[in-house]
C-alpha cells in the first residue's frame, strides 16, 4: 500500500461519513472533492474540474433542457389524456398502462418529471373507477424509478458510467444509449406484474386525498360556487338569445364562462353579455349545482356528466380561478368593469366581487370599483400571467399563488421534432450522447421552445455540481490503484466467484449503499472497485459497471426518495408500506437484473 | 384543589403515601389506568407500552423515536385527568409529562436502600442479592430512561417541588407534609392555570396524533393550536429541471398540509388551525 493510497482511503471514508452524516448537502461534498483531492495532490488541478466538462454533466444539462421544453410544450400532458382513455375499467389495465407509459416516459426524461404529471391523472381514474388510489399510485412511482433504467440518460448514475469507466488508465467502451435497454425493459414489466398479481396483499386499501388545488379550495370559500359544468344546448332551443336576454347571472346566480358554438366550431372563453347562445351549443357555467339544475330544467338544457368540449381548455393545467385585490393607484380604481371593458382589456371572466363584507355574484360589472375590493377571476392561466407581469402600478394584485404555467402548446411538435433529431443522430450516426443531446437542447432553443433563459433556469446545479464534483473522485480511486488493492482484499477474503456470482453481490452491495448514500455518490464509489473486482475474477468489467449504475436506482423501501415522497401522501402511505411493497420489490429488482444479464448478455 | 406528582423508585413507599394523600385530600388517585386508557383510546398494545413507560430506550427505538410516540399518549391520557383537578398522579415521570403547569406539587420519595430490601423480600420471597439487584437495576433503567428521553437526571433535586426521604421521616409525616403544601395558594389550581393545563392538553393530543406524520413542533391557545414542521428530505432519484422540482416540494408541503389539518380537525377542542411548514430540501 503507497502514501497516496492511504491517503485516498481517508479521503473515501470522510466521503462516505459526510455522505451518511448529512452535515452538508451532496453537491457541496462534490465541490469539496474538486478542491480537497488537487490539494493533497492526488490528482492534478486538471483533472479535478474534468467533471464538469465531461459527457455525464453535458448530457445531464441536455437532456435537462430537453425535459424543460417537453414539459413547457405540455406534450406530456396530451399523453395522459389518451392513456386515461385507454385504460377503461379494468384495475389491471390501469395499473400497467400507468405504470407502463410514466416508466417509458422516464427513460428519456426526469423520473420526478413523469410521476409529478401522471399523479393527478392517476388520482381522477381511481375516483372514477371507485379504486383505492393506493392500489396506482405507488406502482406508478416505482416504474417511474425503474424507467430511468431503461435509456443511459434516464438517471443520473448510468450517464455517469462512460466517465467512469476507466481501468488501469485506459478507457474502455463506452456504453450505447440502449445498451441497457433489455434489462430496463424487463424490469419494467417484472414491476407491473408485481403490482398486477401482487398489489392486493402487499398494498394497503388506503384513500388518500385527492389533490384538489387552489381553484378548488376557492370555490369552497366562495359558498355559491361549487364546480364547473358543462350544459348542452339542445337543437329545439329557441334562439339564438344573448346572455344578456337569458339574465343567467340575474336569476340563477350562475355565470357562464366559456361557450363553444358548434356550427364555427368557435369558442370563447370570455362570454360577454351580448354574445348569443344557439341551438347545438355547448357551455361550461361555474355555479351552485342546485342553480344550475334550476337553470337546466327552466331552459331545457341538458346537464352533462363531466366536462367535454371543454375537458382540454378548463382543465386545471390550462385554465382555473385566482383571487386578486385592487391594488392602490390601480387604474381599476373609482371605475365599473363594464366602463372599463374589463373582458376585452385582460380577457379573463369576473365571477364574484368582495366588497366590505358582502360578496356579489351578479351585476358586478356596475359596481364601482375600490382599492382593496377583491375580486374572483376565471380564465385560461395564460392571460392570468399576462396580468401578473403587467408593469407597475398593476391594476390587480394577486392574493392566491397562480396555479398554472404559460404553456406553448403550438411548439409541441417541435419539441418531439428536437428530441427525435437527438435521438436519431445517436442511433445512427452514433455521435456523442453529450453532443447530439445538446445539439436538441440547441434546436429547441433556437426554434423557441424555451428561451435560453428558460433554458439556464431549469438546469439543476445540484445534480450538475454532485457529478462534476464526484467524478475526480472517481478518477482518483482508480488511479491510485485504491480501487485495485480493495478489490484484491475483498476478493481474498470471499475467495474467487464465478463472474454471474459476483455481479450479484455488486447488485446487493449497490443497493445498500444507494439507500445509505445518495445513488450518485454510490454509483462514484462502487464502480472502480467492481469493475476490479470483475476483471480479477475474470469477467467482463463493463458488466460490472453496469450492475453498479443499474442498482443505483434500486431504491424502494424508504420514502425520502423524491418519488417516493411524492406520491406517500396522496396514496395514504405510511412508512412501513414503502417497507413491506419496497423490499419484494428490491428483490425482484435484483433477480430479473442478474437472471436478463445471464441470459441475453452472455455472462455466466 | 390541586395536582399532585409523586416520583419514586420501586419499593420505597410511594404507592403508599399517594393513597394515603389521596384518601386525606379527597383526591382521586391514578398510576397505571392511565395507561389502559392511552391504550384504549390510542389502540396500542398495553405491553409495548408498559415497557416504553420502564426500560430505557433500546438503539432502534432511538433511531425511530419509538418511545416519544408512547410517552404522547400517556400524556394525553395523564391530561384529561389533570383537566379535572384534585388529582394524585404517582405513575412514572409524572414531574415530566405536566410541565409549565402552576398547580402541579412535584414530590419525589425516597427511602433507605436496605429499607427496600427488606419490603421487596417479604413480598416476593426472594433472597437479599436477589432484592439487591432487582432495585439495583431498576433504579438504573428509570434513570437512564429520563436521561435519553428528557436529558434530566431523575435524581436531581431541583425537578421536584419536593423531596422527602422515609426513614426517620414516617409515612405518616410525609403525608402531613404533602397535604399542607398541596393545601397551600401556591398550589391552588385558578383560572390561568387550568387554562395551562387546557392548552397542554390540546397540544399534546395533537402532537400524538400527527405521531404517524411527522415530526411536529405544537403549541396551542384557547383552541388555536399552532403546528410549525421541519421540511422533509427529498434523496435525488434523477435529475429535474429546477421548476419541476420546485413544484414537487411544493406539492408535497401541499399534501403535508392536508392530511394534518385533516387529522387536527377532528380533535375536540380544536378551533383553528395554524400550520406553518418548511418547504422539503434536498439532501
Amino acid at each position: 500500500m503507497t502514501a497516496e493510497m492511504i491517503m485516498t482511503m481517508i479521503v473515501l471514508v470522510f466521503v462516505i461519513f459526510l455522505f451518511v452524516s448529512e452535515w452538508v448537502r451532496v453537491d457541496v461534498v462534490g465541490i469539496m472533492m474538486m478542491v480537497l483531492l488537487p490539494l493533497i495532490g492526488l490528482i492534478s488541478p486538471k483533472e479535478a474540474f474534468v467533471g464538469l466538462s465531461s459527457n455525464a454533466v453535458c448530457s445531464i444539462i441536455a437532456v435537462i433542457i430537453i425535459g424543460a421544453g417537453l414539459d413547457k410544450t405540455g406534450v406530456m400532458n396530451q399523453v395522459a389524456g389518451p392513456i386515461v382513455k385507454l385504460a377503461g375499467r379494468s384495475e389491471k389495465r390501469v395499473i400497467t398502462l400507468i405504470s407502463g407509459t410514466v416508466g417509458l416516459i422516464s427513460s428519456m426524461m426526469q423520473n420526478i418529471g413523469a410521476a409529478a404529471l401522471f399523479l393527478p391523472a392517476a388520482q381522477r381514474i381511481a375516483k372514477r373507477m371507485e379504486v383505492p388510489v393506493s392500489r396506482i399510485l405507488m406502482p406508478m412511482g416505482f416504474c417511474a424509478i425503474i424507467g430511468g433504467t431503461v435509456t443511459l440518460v434516464g438517471a443520473s448514475p448510468t450517464i455517469l458510467l462512460n466517465d467512469l469507466m476507466v481501468l488501469g488508465g485506459k478507457r474502455l467502451e463506452p456504453f450505447g444509449l440502449f445498451t441497457q435497454t433489455p434489462i430496463g425493459l424487463c424490469l419494467l414489466a417484472s414491476a407491473i406484474i408485481y403490482f398486477t398479481l401482487f398489489g392486493k396483499f402487499v398494498l394497503p386499501a388506503g384513500e388518500g386525498e385527492a389533490d384538489k388545488g387552489v381553484t378548488a379550495a376557492l370555490m369552497k370559500e366562495y359558498r355559491a360556487l361549487e364546480t364547473v359544468f358543462e350544459l348542452h344546448v339542445p337543437e329545439d332551443f329557441k334562439g339564438p338569445k344573448t346572455l344578456e336576454e337569458l339574465k343567467i347571472r340575474e336569476r340563477f346566480l350562475v355565470t357562464v364562462v366559456a361557450i363553444s358554438h358548434s356550427a364555427e366550431k368557435e369558442k370563447t372563453f370570455v362570454p360577454r353579455s351580448t354574445d348569443e347562445i344557439r341551438p347545438n351549443d355547448d357551455i361550461a357555467v361555474v355555479g351552485r349545482k342546485k342553480n344550475i339544475i334550476t337553470l337546466a330544467q327552466e331552459y331545457g338544457w341538458q346537464i352533462k356528466d363531466g366536462l367535454e368540449v371543454f375537458a382540454e381548455s378548463l382543465s386545471r393545467t390550462n385554465a382555473g380561478m385566482a383571487e386578486t385585490i385592487v391594488s392602490p393607484r390601480s387604474e381599476l380604481i373609482g371605475k365599473t368593469m363594464s366602463e372599463v371593458n374589463f373582458k376585452d382589456l385582460y380577457g379573463i371572466n369576473p365571477i364574484a366581487l368582495f366588497k366590505g363584507n358582502k360578496i356579489f355574484y351578479s351585476g358586478l360589472t356596475n359596481i364601482r370599483l375600490q382599492m382593496g375590493d377583491t375580486l374572483l377571476l376565471q380564465g385560461p392561466w395564460g392571460k392570468f400571467h399576462i396580468l401578473r407581469n403587467r408593469p407597475q402600478p398593476r391594476a390587480l394584485s394577486f392574493a392566491t399563488p397562480l396555479e398554472g404555467e404559460i404553456m406553448r402548446p403550438q411548439k409541441a411538435k417541435l419539441a418531439l421534432g428536437w428530441l427525435g433529431v437527438a435521438l436519431f443522430q445517436i442511433i445512427f450516426f452514433k455521435i456523442q450522447l453529450s453532443v447530439a443531446l445538446m445539439s436538441g437542447a440547441l434546436g429547441m432553443i433556437i426554434t423557441g421552445v424555451l428561451s435560453v433563459d428558460e433554458a439556464y433556469r431549469a438546469v439543476d446545479w445540484m445534480t450538475v455540481f454532485l457529478l462534476a464534483g464526484l467524478i475526480p473522485l472517481g478518477i482518483a480511486f482508480e488511479k491510485t490503484g485504491t480501487a485495485a488493492f480493495i478489490a484484491h482484499q475483498i476478493l481474498a477474503l470471499i475467495g474467487h466467484p464465478t463472474p454471474i456470482v459476483l455481479l450479484a453481490v455488486v447488485g446487493l452491495i449497490t443497493s445498500f449503499f444507494t439507500l445509505v448514500v445518495s445513488n450518485v455518490g454510490a454509483t462514484v464509489l462502487l464502480v472502480p472497485l467492481c469493475m476490479n473486482m470483475a476483471v480479477m475474477a475474470g469477467g467482463d468489467p463493463r458488466m460490472a459497471a453496469l450492475v453498479v449504475g443499474l442498482s443505483a436506482s434500486n431504491t424502494f423501501v424508504l420514502p425520502t426518495h423524491q418519488v417516493n415522497a411524492l406520491v406517500m401522501r396522496p396514496g395514504g402511505y405510511r412508512t412501513m408500506d414503502y417497507a413491506k411493497a419496497g423490499a419484494v420489490m428490491t428483490v425482484i429488482f435484483l433477480v430479473v437484473e442478474i437472471g436478463v444479464l445471464y441470459m441475453l448478455y452472455g455472462v455466466k | 384543589m390541586a395536582v399532585i406528582t409523586i416520583s419514586r423508585g420501586c419499593f420505597s413507599h410511594g404507592k403508599e403515601i399517594a393513597e394515603k394523600v389521596a384518601e386525606m385530600l379527597g383526591f382521586e388517585c391514578v398510576s397505571r389506568e392511565i395507561l389502559i386508557e392511552a391504550v384504549r383510546f390510542f389502540d396500542i398494545s398495553e405491553k409495548e407500552l408498559l415497557r416504553s413507560l420502564h426500560d430505557a430506550p433500546s438503539v432502534l427505538e432511538r433511531m425511530t423515536h419509538g418511545r416519544e410516540k408512547y410517552l404522547s399518549y400517556i400524556q394525553v391520557a395523564l391530561l384529561e385527568h389533570v383537566k379535572k383537578d384534585n388529582v394524585v398522579y404517582h405513575g412514572h415521570a409524572g414531574h415530566l409529562l405536566l410541565p409549565n403547569i402552576p398547580h402541579v406539587l412535584k414530590v419525589r420519595i425516597l427511602a433507605e436502600l436496605e429499607e427496600r430490601v427488606k419490603l421487596l423480600q417479604q413480598e416476593k420471597k426472594i433472597s437479599k442479592d436477589e432484592a439487591l439487584a432487582f432495585i439495583r437495576n431498576d433504579d438504573r433503567e428509570r434513570a437512564n430512561w429520563t436521561r435519553y428521553l428528557y436529558k434530566t437526571e431523575i435524581s436531581d433535586p431541583g425537578l421536584y417541588d419536593m423531596v422527602l426521604n422515609i426513614g426517620r421521616l414516617k409515612i405518616k409525616d410525609a403525608c402531613d407534609i404533602i397535604c399542607m403544601a398541596a393545601k397551600s395558594e401556591t398550589y391552588t389550581s385558578t383560572a390561568e392555570s387550568r387554562k395551562a393545563v387546557e392548552n397542554l392538553a390540546l397540544s399534546s393530543h395533537v402532537k400524538a396524533a400527527l405521531q404517524d406524520i411527522c415530526d411536529a413542533e405544537v403549541r396551542s391557545e384557547s383552541g388555536q393550536v399552532y403546528i410549525k414542521v421541519k421540511g422533509q428530505k427529498l434523496r435525488k432519484t434523477g435529475g429535474a429541471s429546477r421548476e419541476v422540482q420546485q413544484k414537487v416540494r411544493e406539492q408535497i408541503r401541499a399534501d403535508l398540509r392536508r392530511e394534518i389539518t385533516h387529522k387536527v380537525r377532528k380533535i375536540p377542542g380544536v378551533k383553528e388551525i395554524f400550520c406553518d411548514i418548511d418547504l422539503p430540501y434536498y439532501s
